[in-house]
């Protein structure tokens, strides 16, 4: 879908340029010649020709140098297109634009409309053609904003269901807590009056678990409160419940209070997708059914680890070929995807590592703060 | 003589592990000596000597603080990147994934195991610790230095395969380790000049040749133990061919 849009897209923007080329091409041999007669055209087809070609290779120069400045808000509007599905939609646009304008220059050319005529016409369907653009990105925009409000209440619902729960479990937890310390201290006037010192032992030592039974808590999906970014919370907790349908342990290791992020949020929240649903996908194949997302925060620098036992051997540089997969039913564009997107981006960075036969994927934001 | 470092709160449990620590000295006739036991973080940093090569047995959690073990280990780090540091803990403490981040520990002794389970473990990690001290103090400049942005990284020399460049991402180097794959930016020029073991294949590839596996000069490719591969320039297949001879 990506590549017809493109090729469409570009078949619009060189047919734009070429006509424009023309008549550039045009008016500068009617100035030359001080002459506004279409005869100079038939005397000189031939530098004609080349004349139009060269100023259309010109204005292709300019327009890609334009839009390389763009590439970032590009690259962001493909993401989104990709994201909200709206691959289709863009299409059927782009293809009717494009075919508007064959229309326009067929039938200008069947009808024998003077030469000021098609390029008024021209002139306006570009107009029109950059209005559609501006539409299409307004259009996007608000399909994000749309969907990301829907998105955060789905969070939002979810999340406080489970929470709820969790309390519920501590609630129970205390409760038992509580009981077993009164058995314990029911108990020990027998364990007292007894002789046995491997009882008396045994007992100082189920006491000094009731120290370690203190600190159950922590590594779970309710210090996803600490981040302050709803799609990267959202993300997580997404993903935390797609591996709990799925039976995979999904840990949280976010030990600082608060995690702060504010730049390339979207381009971030893709990349962790990609990387939490490649390791949900890899620990499904294994025994070992466990994900952990480890966060950690400085001053400047953001890292984001995804890891997950390993059990083959890898090339570290063949995983993010585009095409690379472990499984047999997979096209394997995932990680190349993110590797895509790292590079495009000056400020992350990623670094993998297999050790204790665990693969980590780590993110390194530099900056934003 | 290597010194062993020990910190754990509970007497019981640290005469314990000292105990196993002596023993296994003596078992692998290692060349290490338990130097410190402490009981507490203000002891061990009385008796610390920074930028000192050892084996460290830390325990997480001392004395209610939660994070005592690991802001030592994180010191340790930055004062001896080569340290060798080994966690004994119990699991609940453990965030496994940012320590392994943050100190990359050579082993994690789980309390909940049991003392003959920990015995063996101290035993078979002094053993790793003595190969691993002996190795980096035979050559200098063992470790490849990088930065990003503000965060010092290092890496082994014996570790590392390749340092490459790749033209759609201008300005960032590539590395290729035994067991990792990273990124920086900079320039392989500079990386060329400051570590001279390093060969350079071709414009965009430096590689060290001690984990360098075969060479075929006739297609003029390189393979490596992880079975990847680079391109030898025409220009620098001779000063390679030599070089390969004088190793042999």
């Amino acid at each position: 879908m990506a590549k017809s849009i493109s090729l469409i897209t570009a078949a619009s923007i060189e047919i734009v340029l070429f006509s424009f080329a023309t008549y550039s091409a045009r008016i500068l041999f009617f100035i030359a010649n001080n002459e506004w007669k279409l005869r100079i055209l038939e005397q000189l087809q031939q530098n004609f020709i080349a004349v139009s070609l060269i100023i259309n290779v010109l204005y292709l120069i300019i327009f890609l140098l334009v839009a390389s400045n763009f590439k970032p808000q590009t690259v962001k509007l493909w993401i989104q297109i990709e994201q909200y599905h709206l691959g289709k939609r863009v299409f059927q646009m782009a293809l009717g634009s494009f075919l508007a304008f064959m229309i326009i220059l067929i039938i200008s050319d069947f009808q024998s409309v003077t030469a000021t005529i098609q390029a008024v016409l021209l002139l306006i369907f570009s107009i029109g053609l950059v209005i559609t653009y501006r539409q299409l990105i307004f259009f996007i925009r608000t399909i994000a904003i749309q969907n990301e409000a829907k998105e955060k209440i789905l969070y939002n619902k979810q999340l406080n269901e489970y929470l709820t729960t969790v309390q519920q479990q501590y609630t129970d937890l205390r409760k038992f807590k509580h009981d077993f310390q009164n058995i314990m201290l029911s108990m020990k006037p027998f364990v007292d009056n007894s002789n046995s010192t491997e009882l008396k032992n045994y007992y100082h030592d189920i006491l000094k678990e009731r120290v370690e039974m203190s600190k159950v808590s922590g590594g779970n999906i309710t210090e996803v409160r600490n981040i302050d970014s709803d799609a990267i919370r959202g993300l997580l907790i997404q993903k935390f419940f797609i591996a709990r349908s799925e039976q995979i342990q999904f840990n949280l290791e976010l030990n600082q209070t608060h995690y702060h992020f504010d730049n390339d949020i979207l381009i971030l929240v893709r990349i962790l997708g990609i990387l939490i649903d490649n390791a949900l996908e890899y620990v499904q194949t294994i025994d070992e059914k466990i994900v952990t997302c480890a966060i950690t925060q400085t001053d400047n620098t953001t890292e984001i680890t995804i890891d997950n036992p390993l059990k083959n051997k890898l090339n570290l540089k063949a995983i993010f070929q585009s095409g690379y997969t472990t499984k047999d039913q997979h096209t394997g564009f995932g990680l190349a995807n993110a590797r895509k997107l790292i590079s495009e981006t000056d400020n992350l960075y990623l670094e993998t590592k297999i050790i204790h036969e665990h693969i980590m994927m780590t993110l390194i934001i530099v900056g934003g703060e | 003589m290597f010194p062993v470092y020990l910190l754990e709160d509970n007497d019981i449990q640290r005469s314990k592990y000292a105990e196993f620590i002596k023993n296994g000295i003596l078992i692998n006739d290692a060349n290490l000596e338990l130097k410190v036991s402490s009981g507490t973080v203000d002891n061990f940093l009385a008796n610390y000597v920074p930028q000192e090569q050892g084996l460290y047995f830390l325990d997480m959690e001392i004395q209610d603080d939660k994070l005592a073990g690991l802001n030592i280990a994180e010191k340790i780090r930055k004062d001896t990147p080569l340290a060798q540091i080994v966690f004994i803990t119990t699991h609940d403490e453990l965030s496994l994934t940012t320590l392994e981040r943050k100190i990359a520990p050579m082993d994690y002794i789980l309390k909940d195991k049991g003392l003959d389970e920990i015995k063996n473990r101290i035993t078979d990690d002094i053993e790793t610790a003595q190969s691993n001290l002996q190795k980096y103090s035979h050559s200098s400049k063992n470790l490849l230095d990088y930065k990003i942005d503000s965060r010092y990284f290092s890496i082994l020399m014996d570790d590392i395969i390749m340092l490459y460049t790749q033209k759609d991402v201008p300005g960032r180097i590539f590395v290729i380790t035994k067991n990792q794959l990273a990124e920086f930016n900079g320039s392989l020029n500079t990386f060329e000049t400051d570590y001279p073991n390093l060969f350079r294949c071709n414009r965009s590839y430096l590689v060290n040749l001690e984990n360098a596996t075969t060479y075929d000069s006739h297609t003029r490719t390189l393979a490596f133990i992880d079975d990847s591969t680079c391109e030898v320039s025409f220009r620098k297949n001779k000063e390679l061919i030599k070089l390969l001879s004088n190793k042999k």
